[in-house]
């Protein structure tokens, strides 16, 4: 019965203290250490009384495991069952957020696929409807001269070789070009 | 010393004619622009003007890209005080206390300080460049690896003094961002590390992709994502105010020692503005009386960064004038501009191209005192977008920022790992982790890594050379100084608790 209510306290503490990130921090300090351990060292010559390529980067990955191991144990230690939750108080909107990072994620692989063009004219409507614009003549108008000028900017003054995108994209964002007079 | 105050009265009668002035000013102009850009860095407007320098006399070259380089250096901290995005990496510290201030309606007065602040940092570093030009060039002659690693250690330590009281969690960030700066293939042996079969990454991760990742595309996602209306809180004013005398007094330490680590740190090649402002936040933070209020929108905390970030300026061209050996990126381009003239910087240019030379370094001193004009205009402009409704200004913001990672290299690769640091700067926020050691992490990374080995490989990895040495001893002696510094407060509470409640 003392070690049911024991562990319900530890478990308790461990949702208190947040450890999400410190777990999180200890994963990614160690994950990419077993990636180096496994990888081919069939090109390597080197003097083993000296550094070798992968000394620096496993001391920094253990260093970062190391403090993302005493973060956790000070949010562990500084925890008590009944404290408040440490949520942050700034309180986010997720489905927001997941389509706010999906949208940028989208309009990332889209501009080599679909072109920088239309890419960014998808882009700018689905932002501007996800900031809360409503006014379909705002977003529509901004859409279409914003891209306009990025394009202008990036391609005429910056010269910048933006992706044109795939197949009749690419005869698409050609001609758009040519329209313009920037091509 | 009248020898160098003539050749300054030429060097500022050649320079007052009507195009190398008309140069100077659209510099000064293009660069503040491209710096308060998020996304274009004055690095990148500096190269594309590059071309553009071919056509005209190598003294007006150089006097264009002078006034870019002080004016793209200042205009970062534009978009930092103004929206929470750094638009160069030097600015970055102007986040911390500028933008609160921006949060409480002081945008005016912090962009009045920035502008002042960086125009005197700028004045300072331009006169020691022209006065100490020579004993600096070989000072900064006998710097060896063993030299190099420690001033690196020097700027990572800056971090712990930063941090306090997150002393684990800036650690945390710090290891991250070295750990990112070891992508790639290592400087010895040329053997991929951390690419997981991605041949990009054998390149290594772009410290400007990074930047613009963890801090434009984070505080995107941390906007549309904010259930609160606060988060993100316009500017109130349309102008910047220039703070008075009396304040300016009130600001003469922060002033001082930001002028002298930004023109000491300038001086030593592969440093630049982003570490002189950095170690100059961190040792602000521990001489000021406000230290703890510090990040809370404290002006000294404004103040000493921007005025080092601008000293940085005048004592890195020093190197490149009296060596040839340019010390920063915005330098390496100026040398490139020098060489397609067919000019060789180094000690006999002093003898030489004068006229260049004294052209220069007074195109360096008026730029500073002009930029003051181009800072107001452009910030009244950049205050005037502010007045956009956020909807619409995050989603260009966006754009900008992706196309800016695009460009650092031409590659959507660079659009995909600023996309996750983007995500990675987001998740940071949320668990309280500061994302400037990373930063800084990514920058010095790489730099330590080839001092140490190549300390390593000169000295027959002998560990004990970085103490004997004594110059590198005294940079160390510095860096272990800092670090007790930082930790001597809270050992002395400790010790207090422990006297009062022995048991």
């Amino acid at each position: 019965m003392i070690n049911i209510e024991k562990r319900q306290s530890l478990l308790t503490r461990i949702k208190v203290a947040g450890l999400t990130g410190p777990v999180m921090v200890i994963l990614v300090g160690l994950l990419p250490l077993f990636f180096l351990t496994v990888g081919d060292k069939s090109q390597l010559i080197i003097d083993s009384s000296k550094m070798g390529p992968y000394s620096w980067p496993r001391v920094m990955l253990v260093s970062l495991a190391t403090a993302g191991l005493f973060w956790g144990i000070s949010r562990l230690r500084n925890s008590s069952p009944n404290s408040a939750s440490s949520a942050d108080p700034d309180q986010i909107n997720t489905v927001k957020l997941v389509l706010g990072i999906l949208s940028i994620v989208l309009y990332g692989v889209a501009i080599d696929v679909i072109g920088f063009a239309l890419g960014t004219f998808l882009f700018l409507t689905s932002w501007f409807i996800l900031g809360g614009i409503r006014r379909f003549l705002v977003i529509a108008a901004n859409s279409a001269l914003g891209t306009g000028a990025l394009l202008y900017l990036f391609l005429k003054v910056a010269y910048l070789p933006l992706p044109r995108g795939i197949g009749i994209f690419d005869t698409t964002t050609v001609n758009l070009y040519r329209l313009m007079g920037i091509y | 010393m009248m020898d160098i105050l003539h050749n300054l009265g030429v060097g500022l009668s050649h320079l007052l004619g009507v195009v190398p002035f008309s140069l100077l000013l659209a510099g000064i102009f293009i660069g503040v622009v491209a710096g308060a850009l998020p996304g274009i860095s004055f690095v990148n407007a500096m190269a594309l003007a590059l071309p553009f320098t071919y056509v005209m006399e190598p003294t007006n070259a150089m006097v264009f890209l002078a006034g870019l380089y002080c004016g793209g250096v200042f205009g970062g901290s534009i978009s930092s005080i103004l929206i929470n995005i750094p638009g160069s990496p030097g600015s970055l510290p102007a986040t911390w206390d500028g933008y609160p201030m921006t949060q409480r309606g002081e945008s005016a007065r912090a962009l009045g300080i920035a502008i002042t602040c960086s125009a005197i940092g700028g004045i300072g570093s331009a006169l020691m460049m022209i006065f100490v030009s020579p004993p600096f060039a070989n000072f900064a002659l006998r710097f060896g690896q063993p030299e190099f690693f420690a001033a690196t250690v020097l700027g990572l330590v800056s971090v712990v003094a930063i941090a306090k009281g997150k002393m684990l969690t800036s650690m945390i960030s710090l290891f991250m961002g070295l750990t990112v700066g070891a992508i790639g293939l290592d400087p010895l042996y040329a053997i991929p590390r951390l690419t997981f079969g991605w041949s990009i990454l054998e390149n290594g991760v772009s410290f400007v992709v990074v930047l613009i990742g963890m801090f434009a595309i984070g505080e995107v996602l941390g906007w549309v994502s904010s259930r609160s209306p606060t988060r993100y809180k316009p500017a109130s004013k349309t102008r910047a105010l220039l703070p008075s005398v009396k304040d300016l007094l009130k600001l003469k330490g922060a002033i001082s020692r930001g002028t002298g680590i930004g023109c000491v740190i300038g001086a030593i090649p592969g440093t630049g503005a982003i570490i002189g402002a950095i170690i100059s936040y961190g040792i602000e933070k521990q001489v000021s009386k406000r230290g703890n209020e510090f990040g809370t929108g404290v002006e000294e905390g404004l103040a000493a960064p921007e005025t080092a970030k601008n000293a940085t300026t005048g004592t890195a061209t020093i190197p490149l004038l009296t060596l040839g050996i340019p010390g920063s990126a915005a330098t390496a381009i100026m040398l490139a501009a020098l060489m397609l003239h067919g000019v060789n910087p180094g000690p006999m240019l002093f003898i030489t191209g004068t006229d260049l030379i004294y052209t220069v370094f007074a195109a360096y001193l008026v730029a500073n005192i002009l930029m003051i004009a181009a800072g107001m205009l452009v910030a009244r402009a950049f205050t005037l977008l502010m007045a956009i409704p956020p909807g619409l200004l995050f989603g260009f913001i966006a754009v900008l920022c992706l196309v800016g990672a695009f460009g650092v290299r031409n590659n959507m690769a660079d659009v995909y790992i600023c996309i996750g640091f983007g995500i990675l700067g987001f998740l940071l926020q949320r668990y309280h982790i500061p994302t400037a050691p990373l930063i800084l992490g990514v920058i010095l990374g790489p730099l330590a890594e080839r001092y140490f080995l190549t300390s390593m490989i000169a000295y027959d990895n002998n560990f004990l050379i970085f103490f004997t040495r004594p110059l590198s001893g005294v940079i160390l002696f510095l860096a272990f100084a800092f670090l007790a510094w930082s930790f001597w407060e809270s050992i002395q509470k400790r010790f207090k608790n422990f006297r009062q409640y022995p048991n």
